[in-house]
């Protein structure tokens, strides 16, 4: 007797996505997050979705669904499918909180909130304000040159307790980001300034942006 | 360092970031009540810190803490360079690594004082250095109302 099979994690990654997008973009999204996470197709776990794999499938929903209900109800699905087998570290250590930029006054608060969640989470003074900078940089680019966005704090508990930072916007993408990051643009505008800045005051920093798709931008800072 | 929620951390790359540095000196010292030579002394002191970070290293980070509860100002500078070979002769007057390395070696054309460290020693009611192979971290700060000697 064969024991029944669990529809793999990669089908039920798709099959996710395709209930909101038409099948093949639903593939090609799967493919690209695989891609990008570095993990081969053959070698995802059967039932744990690795954490970066979330990561980066949460943003390709929130780039490629522009309707907000059903970001939720695909964002709902997906944290499900994690959290049955594999608790996020986020879940584990503490907890996630989310600001939206669209005003002004918002970046403020954001970057207050950043700085008591840093405390919180164990950081000495000087990190706490660098990641408090770091914020601020990252929403004030948003409230600048999108207008609207959204910042995330997760709390991570494994491998290393730390904090993350999740900036992302549905605006049309960074231009020139490789020169911005390596360092050799000189901006007349002081558009990617805060980029670069941010990324020398945290640990480690990555973006994914592009015309179209908007921009994401995930910085992490480990404690010492 | 204890520090409020208006102090803010500045990556250094050029010289425009320094300037930067130092007008967010002057505005925190000024909120807090500092004498226009005492601002001018920290500003100093950290704008020399944050020159010495992008003569002698690949960047770094110079981080302003602006405390309302003592009324204290300080910053602690890092950089991830090749440290200070030796910390003591560093500390005296005169001494310049960028002096003695000449200028193609550093990524920073201009010279500083030559009087660093000791100078800003001087500047600051509290300073510590610390350096390492992997890096070097200045942390300095001064009060508005200076602390009782106790003598």
């Amino acid at each position: 007797m064969t024991s029944p099979t669990l529809p793999n994690l990669y089908d039920r990654m798709v099959e996710i996505l395709a209930d909101h997008l038409p099948k093949p973009i639903a593939i090609a999204t799967v493919n690209q997050a695989l891609h990008r996470a570095q993990i081969e197709r053959q070698d995802l776990p059967r039932d744990k979705l690795p954490e970066n794999l979330q990561s980066i499938l949460r943003a390709a929903v929130v780039l490629t669904l522009k309707d907000q209900g059903k970001q939720q109800a695909c964002m709902a699905r997906i944290n499900a499918l994690a959290q049955d087998h594999l608790p996020s570290p986020a879940e584990a250590f503490g907890d996630s909180e989310h600001f939206d930029i669209e005003f002004e006054s918002d970046i403020v608060i954001a970057r207050t909130r950043a700085r008591e969640t840093a405390r919180k989470v164990g950081f000495k003074a000087v990190d706490q304000i660098k990641i408090a900078t770091a914020v601020s940089e990252l929403a004030r680019n948003i409230f600048r040159y999108v207008g609207r966005g959204r910042i995330e704090l997760h709390v991570s508990g494994s491998p290393k307790p730390g904090l993350q930072i999740v900036a992302m916007d549905q605006g049309p993408g960074i231009p020139h980001i490789e020169r911005i990051l390596s360092g050799d643009f000189e901006s007349q505008t002081g558009m990617g300034m805060g980029i670069l800045g941010s990324k020398r005051l945290m640990d480690h920093f990555d973006v994914i942006t592009g015309p179209n798709m908007g921009t994401r931008i995930t910085a992490t800072k480990h404690l010492r | 360092m204890p520090c409020s929620d208006d102090s803010r951390a500045f990556a250094l790359r050029c010289r425009a970031d320094v300037v930067e540095v130092q007008r967010f000196v002057r505005a925190c010292a000024s909120r807090l009540g500092f004498s226009t030579v005492a601002a001018w002394e920290v500003a100093t002191a950290a704008s020399e810190a944050a020159t010495n970070i992008l003569k002698h290293s690949h960047g770094g980070t110079i981080t302003i803490c602006a405390d309302d509860a003592s009324r204290s100002l300080g910053f602690v500078a890092e950089d991830c360079g090749p440290g200070i070979d030796n910390l003591e002769r560093a500390m005296h007057d005169g001494f310049s690594e960028g002096l003695q390395l000449g200028r193609e070696h550093s990524s920073y054309g201009r010279r500083g004082l030559g009087a660093g460290l000791a100078a800003m020693q001087r500047l600051m009611h509290t300073f510590s250095i610390e350096s390492t192979a992997t890096g070097t971290t200045v942390t300095a700060k001064k009060f508005s109302t200076p602390p009782a000697t106790g003598r």
